[in-house]
């Protein structure tokens, strides 16, 4: 029995781990029976035993959920992603904390941020923003008109435990991607219940999170109400530099609300997410006083009907900004919008999945008004349990973007072993295109290829060590074109290596979970005037970011201890001295206490307990050590 | 180059290391005989820095590590005189002075908005977008002489026969040149070409480039052109043949003219003020900023404005004579 068909059919859609770790709940779709039938039949010779098993000592809605996994993202239900571990603090911090201040335990993370809660610019693995997507129930949700998506705006409940998919293999599960995706969803929830949580720091941080969940006739619901703000003020030091950064304050609301049901055979699901924010930017400490002021509001909604092999997808979303700016003599003020339309159908076969994919982009405000429609084919092919290939394709801005991919795995237990290679495009933004001044339509499309190495052991050691090789051509950057005027080129031939090892073990009660990941990256060519670039790292990627968690069960309550380390980064494309950011560690210590019956609980937790001098740009100090109190309540 | 550069620069360290204390004052210092560079430093993050360099020398970041912090974000403009340095701050918001034969920081004042910088007599004028006004400063103090309000956005000075003229209207009209008194600080507004951007004087004549509007699409460019003071006001004397391009920089060797031919990526072109609008360029494309001292042309090139740049000196027959490594965007040299 091929060890891949295994860990596809026992996989939980939940918390994605392999059968039996998972203290499951019923699925919200009761309507799918016919689906669960045909897989039932076609693997139940093959796996009956270990289905037995399951059946026995844990519950059949996990077959559920696995479905819906192989609906939303085929290539994500074969590849090796590995499984993080979750602390007790990080459970509470889950509820509370944004996605990208949770991700930061991760190794694979890339982070930029001005401030502790600021706009974030963030990748996975190596690669830039762009090239990293992110993906709602397997919808891609990057914005095309600045081809990011600001984590800080995401709350980590939407994360699971194996949320990223990184490297090459991560770009095949996106439409567009080449390096990493993020696959953001909402768990189901059984029964009915409520929790509250809340969070207070000393940085004047206040966060509260609100969610329910129950049905009413025969209808499934969620609710989420998310609040944070912050005043953002604290002491820093940098170098010979100390004072108080203020002006960086902010605060975001998000509503999440989830409906789910059925009607005869066809399971139907609704979720509509609302963010709105206001971030405050007062420069770096050298240019102090300003007010740099963005207000985002964002309502994404999404319908889904699935019924037999057939399933439909709608989304649509709309996001406004205003950015004041006073940096400059004149206060800017842009407005911008971006809107998406989605339209994903899908068919699964027994030896593949297709998908036919609609888009339609439109950007307008102060700087550009633009609208592209974006179709989109994707096939994915399993010609036996060790092979899986993609094959997409896609049209933009009249022209033809064709990319293909082929895993092969290879398992004998406790072992898994997965090749893989593709070749990947990133279409430029309509920003890129479009912007008033210096649009480029004429830029091309970043191409890349890749290929990947995983291996995973399972076991009281659970290992995990993947590396990939990616060669990008045509990347796309800023610059003054041969007119004078700021524009974006296809600048640059790069070439990345991305390689990442996790290890967990259970040492009689403690936990330890270490991941680490190293980032090589050269320019190779490049079309400007300046040949020093040539041979330097790309910037803001430093060459190893590690995390070590223990944790220690204590007679009462639970202690973890993480320690972060990220590398020297540097942020001029020469890589000069003068514009690098020195490496940087820092720890957290966290105490945890719950009721047993989980009926409350609650987390100190002392960030950079040292004090560190920390900063993902230059001269934008983050806070030395803060105090984090997390109090959850459930019902 | 650059195996030479770095032992030059250990080489300076390990001199400024053992034992020579550069005086905070007085005639001469380690930087007296030292050519400066102003980087303007990545916009937004990062500082800006002065390079400090010779025939066999490099010193990058002089600034910081005479001072032990950085300069600030955004070096707008480096002034000389009387042996004192004075630099605007743009985003800093600052203007800071420091002696020029040792780099160390003298005073720093608050001002928001500085631009470009004048000296006249005992004090300094600096041109400011907060205020669209110039302030005038004490050189030995930065105490605040007074301000002048000359209108919208006021950008690079000259001192010319005893007066102050600077250019108003950065990007936006009424586009002036403001002539100031500068005994008893009284303005009289000229006209002149849309964009003034600098001024040079040429045969003891004083010209003003105007780069002309670039307005992006939203409506027409302008021309770029040169005017001539005649002492009652400004005329125009060449304009450029289309908009396609915005030129800048103008500067002398005395006897010409020589400017950019475009923002961010101009050509060294000559002209004499006798001549057509000139389009044949001395050197390829990449100038950010051009500066003229003994008779050579100094071409600032910013490259990809995310990494250092150079210092390309030319011959003002286009003969390149020199290359030095700049820091990130160098737009001015003091020699």
């Amino acid at each position: 029995m091929p060890e891949a068909v295994i860990r596809v059919e026992s996989t939980c859609s939940h918390c994605h781990r392999r059968e039996g770790r998972c203290g499951s709940e019923e699925p919200e779709d009761l309507a799918y029976e016919e689906y669960l039938m045909v897989l039932w039949v076609k693997y139940w010779n093959r796996m009956k035993n270990k289905t037995l098993l399951f059946l026995a000592v844990s519950c059949p809605v996990f077959v559920w959920g696995q479905i819906d996994t192989l609906w939303t993202a085929d290539i994500i239900g074969q590849v090796s992603i590995g499984s993080e571990y979750r602390t007790s603090a990080d459970s509470l911090a889950s509820d509370v904390e944004s996605a990208s201040d949770y991700l930061q335990k991760d190794s694979r993370f890339i982070l930029k941020q001005y401030s502790p809660g600021s706009v974030v610019a963030s990748s996975f693995g190596g690669a830039s923003s762009e090239q990293s997507r992110v993906l709602w129930d397997g919808i891609d949700i990057s914005s095309m008109a600045t081809g990011v998506l600001d984590l800080s705006l995401v709350p980590a409940m939407m994360l699971s435990s194996t949320s990223i998919v990184d490297g090459i293999n991560g770009g095949a599960s996106s439409n567009m991607g080449s390096m990493g995706a993020l696959h953001l969803n909402l768990s189901s929830k059984t029964g009915r219940g409520a929790s509250t949580a809340v969070g207070l720091t000393s940085i004047g941080e206040r966060a509260l999170n609100a969610h329910s969940w129950g049905s009413f006739s025969k209808i499934r619901y969620q609710s989420i109400v998310r609040f944070t703000s912050s005043d953002n003020e604290y002491d820093y030091r940098l170098g010979s530099l100390e004072g108080r950064l203020v002006g960086n304050g902010y605060g975001d609301l998000t509503y999440l609300q989830r409906f789910s049901g059925a009607m005869g055979k066809t399971y139907w699901s609704s979720d509509l997410w609302y963010t709105q924010s206001e971030k405050n930017n007062s420069g770096s400490i050298l240019s102090p006083g300003y007010v740099n002021h963005l207000e985002d509001e964002v309502i994404r909604f999404k319908y889904k009907l699935r019924r037999g092999r057939n399933e439909m997808k709608l989304f649509a979303s709309q996001e406004w900004q205003a950015y004041t700016d006073t940096m400059s003599s004149w206060t800017l003020r842009d407005t911008n919008t971006f809107g998406q339309f989605t339209a994903h159908y899908t068919r699964t076969e027994k030896r593949y999945n297709a998908h036919l994919v609609l888009n339609r982009y439109t950007a307008g405000g102060t700087n550009r008004t633009a609208t592209v429609w974006m179709p989109q084919v994707e096939l994915n092919l399993k010609p036996s349990q060790a092979w899986n290939a993609v094959l997409k394709a896609a049209q933009y801005h009249d022209q033809v973007y064709w990319s293909s991919y082929a895993l092969y795995s290879r398992s004998k237990k406790p072992w898994l072993q997965q090749w893989s290679m593709g070749s990947y495009y990133r279409l430029p933004t309509l920003n890129e295109m479009y912007w008033n001044p210096g649009g480029n339509v004429g830029v091309s499309a970043e191409r890349s290829y890749g290929a990947k190495y995983s291996l995973e052991h399972e076991g009281k050691w659970t290992i995990r060590f993947t590396t990939d090789q990616l060669y990008y051509d045509q990347m796309i950057q800023w610059a003054p074109g041969s007119d004078g005027n700021w524009t974006p080129q296809n600048y640059y031939s790069v070439y990345t290596s991305t390689t990442y090892l996790g290890v967990q073990r259970r040492i009689g009660h403690q936990q330890h979970a270490f991941n680490t990941t190293h980032q090589y990256s050269r320019i190779l060519d490049m079309a400007s005037n300046n040949a020093n670039i040539i041979g330097k790292q790309l910037i803001y990627r430093p060459a190893l970011q590690a995390v070590y968690t223990i944790e220690q069960e204590m007679p009462i309550g639970t202690l973890m201890l993480r320690g972060y380390y990220t590398g020297l980064r540097h942020t001029l494309r020469d890589n000069a001295r003068a514009g690098e950011l020195p490496a940087q560690s820092w720890i957290d210590l966290a105490y945890s206490l719950s009721s047993k019956s989980k009926r409350w609980q609650w987390v100190f937790r002392i960030e950079n307990i040292t004090g560190a001098q920390r900063q993902f740009y230059q001269f934008y100090p983050m806070p030395g050590r803060t105090y984090l109190l997390n109090i959850k309540l459930h019902s | 180059m650059r195996i030479s550069s770095s032992l030059a620069i250990i080489a300076a360290l390990a001199l400024a290391s053992c034992g020579k204390t550069p005086p905070t004052t007085g005639p001469s210092g380690f930087y007296t005989d030292l050519h400066l560079i102003l980087n303007e430093g990545p916009f937004g993050t990062g500082t800006g820095t002065i390079t400090a360099y010779n025939a066999d020398t490099v010193i990058e970041s002089a600034f910081a590590l005479e001072n032990g912090f950085p300069l600030g974000n955004v070096a707008q403009h480096m002034l000389e005189s009387d042996s004192l340095l004075f630099v605007t701050i743009n985003n800093s918001n600052r203007v800071r002075a420091i002696n020029r034969n040792t780099l160390q920081h003298k005073w720093t004042v608050d001002l928001e908005q500085p631009r470009y910088l004048a000296a006249h007599g005992s004090n300094i004028f600096v041109s400011n977008w907060k205020d669209s006004a110039v302030y005038v400063l004490s050189k030995e103090t930065g105490a605040q002489v007074d301000s002048i309000y000359v209108g919208n956005f006021p950008e690079q000075m000259i001192v010319f026969d005893n007066k102050l003229f600077v250019g108003v209207g950065t990007y936006e009209g009424p586009y002036k040149v403001a002539e100031i008194n500068v005994n008893n600080f009284e303005v009289t507004l000229h006209n002149t070409g849309d964009v003034p951007n600098s001024f040079a004087v040429i045969g003891n004549e004083l010209f003003v480039m105007n780069s002309g509007e670039q307005n992006w699409g939203v409506s027409p460019d302008t021309k770029s052109s040169i005017w001539k003071f005649s002492g009652s006001g400004f005329s125009e004397q060449v304009v450029a043949p289309n908009v396609n391009k915005h030129a800048i920089s103008l500067v002398s060797d005395g006897t010409n003219g020589y400017f950019l031919n475009n923002s961010y990526d101009g050509a060294i072109v000559k002209w004499a003020p006798s001549q057509n609008w000139q389009t044949s360029t001395l050197t390829l494309p990449g100038g950010y900023q051009l500066n003229a001292h003994a008779g050579n042309l100094f071409f600032l090139d910013a490259k990809d404005y995310a990494s250092n740049g150079e210092l390309r000196v030319y011959s003002t027959s286009g003969d390149l004579l020199e290359t030095i490594p700049a820091g990130v965007i160098p737009r001015q040299v003091i020699y």
